[in-house]
């Protein structure tokens, strides 16, 4: 996450501290753990919409990923007293994603019919649409709804594994090292699997990369 | 160059195409929907949610309590099924004890009149043949009748009784009853 982490950002300027995205979102868990409950419900709305990209992408299921958001949020205020603060908050509830999710794929065993969102108009005015659709000669509704659907697809044909890295990356945002945190592993296997991830992906979309 | 450049600029990518995803979002209506059911699912969990200790307590009592109730009716059970069996076995040992000790007792009385039997007899006999002095001696044709009949009266009742355990204790009655 670019706007975390490391990343020292001056929230309160006439102050002499600068606190960090993982100081605030700490103070914010001692406050749930010392028994205010409702203070919970402000890293619900920090996260809710990165939690739910994250297990959308992961799922390809509208449903499906709602469900899993909301069970990763109550998973993490059951567990939020045993919280230390070792690693950020950001990454801890991402793992919890990561994990909650990855025991549901393997659940299911076969695909659900896919919901997919709505993709937000402004994308099709993009520069790299514009010439998708020049390459194409499509119209660009059905050009949006194709391209989402080959996405998608060619995103579910990845491994778990490799799927998460790829999400966590070029969708999320988040550095490599974030990543290794967050799936603990090295961030020579994050790279790695990057990779090969991104090779899978090329072949399976050949038609759309000039 | 230029045109190189150019050209690089205008490539579509895998990178490019996944920058579509971060287009998908929920609108409003959604997030609305979302928070209503979390606000209630996490209440739910405030309400049904024991603290873990309380959980373990109650787990290893709820354990204790029936292992405890299935391990007094196992053993009112084996007690009520085993119970007539130790008594009949006890009853049985008994007649067994009360016959060995008819036994002994019999035995040694049949002891006087051998060793008398064997002192009328040629003190030549080795005391190995003692029996057949024995059978040698009673060449009374009487005395054998007697013998013979009382015998076999006895022995009918003493199978009669001892039938119902073993064949042993109907031999063992049999071999009392001929000493007898």
């Amino acid at each position: 996450m670019a706007n975390s982490g490391s990343v020292t950002k001056p929230i309160f300027p006439a102050q002499e501290k600068t606190l960090t995205e993982r100081d605030l979102d700490w103070a914010v868990v001692q406050k749930v753990q010392a028994g205010n409950v409702g203070a919970f419900d402000q890293l619900v709305q920090k996260y809710r919409e990165h939690i739910f990209s994250l297990v959308y992408n992961m799922t390809s299921n509208r449903e499906d990923a709602s469900d899993l958001t909301q069970e990763t949020f109550i998973k993490a205020f059951q567990a939020i007293a045993r919280f230390k603060g070792k690693s950020s908050f950001f990454t801890w509830i991402y793992r919890i994603a990561i994990n909650h999710t990855m025991t549901f794929l393997k659940k299911r065993n076969r695909r659900r019919f896919i919901s997919y969102e709505k993709i937000d108009e402004e994308v099709s005015n993009s520069e790299i649409f514009e010439r998708l659709t020049a390459k194409n000669r499509s119209e660009k509704g059905a050009l949006v709804s194709e391209l989402q659907e080959k996405l998608n697809d060619a995103l579910q044909k990845l491994s778990p594994k490799h799927r998460s890295v790829v999400i966590l990356h070029e969708i999320e945002g988040l550095e490599h090292a974030e990543i290794a945190e967050i799936t603990k592993t090295s961030t020579g296997t994050v790279r790695s699997r990057l990779h090969y991830a991104k090779q899978q992906l090329q072949s399976y979309l050949q038609d759309y990369i000039t | 160059m230029v045109d190189t450049n150019k050209a690089h600029e205008k490539e579509v990518k895998v990178e490019d195409l996944l920058r579509f995803k971060r287009a998908e979002r929920p609108d409003e209506a959604f997030w609305d929907t979302f928070d209503r059911e979390l606000h209630q699912r996490m209440l739910q969990t405030l309400v049904k949610k024991d603290p873990w200790y309380v959980q373990v307590l109650r787990g290893v009592s709820g354990r204790i309590a029936q292992t405890a109730a299935v391990g007094a009716a196992a053993a009112f059970l084996a007690l009520m099924v085993l119970r007539p069996t130790l008594v009949d076995t006890t009853q049985a040992n008994g007649s067994y004890l009360a016959l060995q000790e008819t036994a002994s007792v019999v035995l040694d009385s049949s002891a006087a009149p051998v060793e008398v039997t064997m002192s009328d007899l040629d003190s030549t006999l080795t005391p190995d043949y003692q029996i057949e002095a024995i059978s040698g001696s009673s060449a009374d044709r009487g005395y054998m009748k007697e013998y013979s009949t009382d015998s076999f009266e006895v022995a009918s009742y003493d199978r009669d009784v001892y039938a119902m355990d073993t064949a042993a204790y109907a031999g063992t009655g049999l071999a009392i009853t001929l000493v007898y």
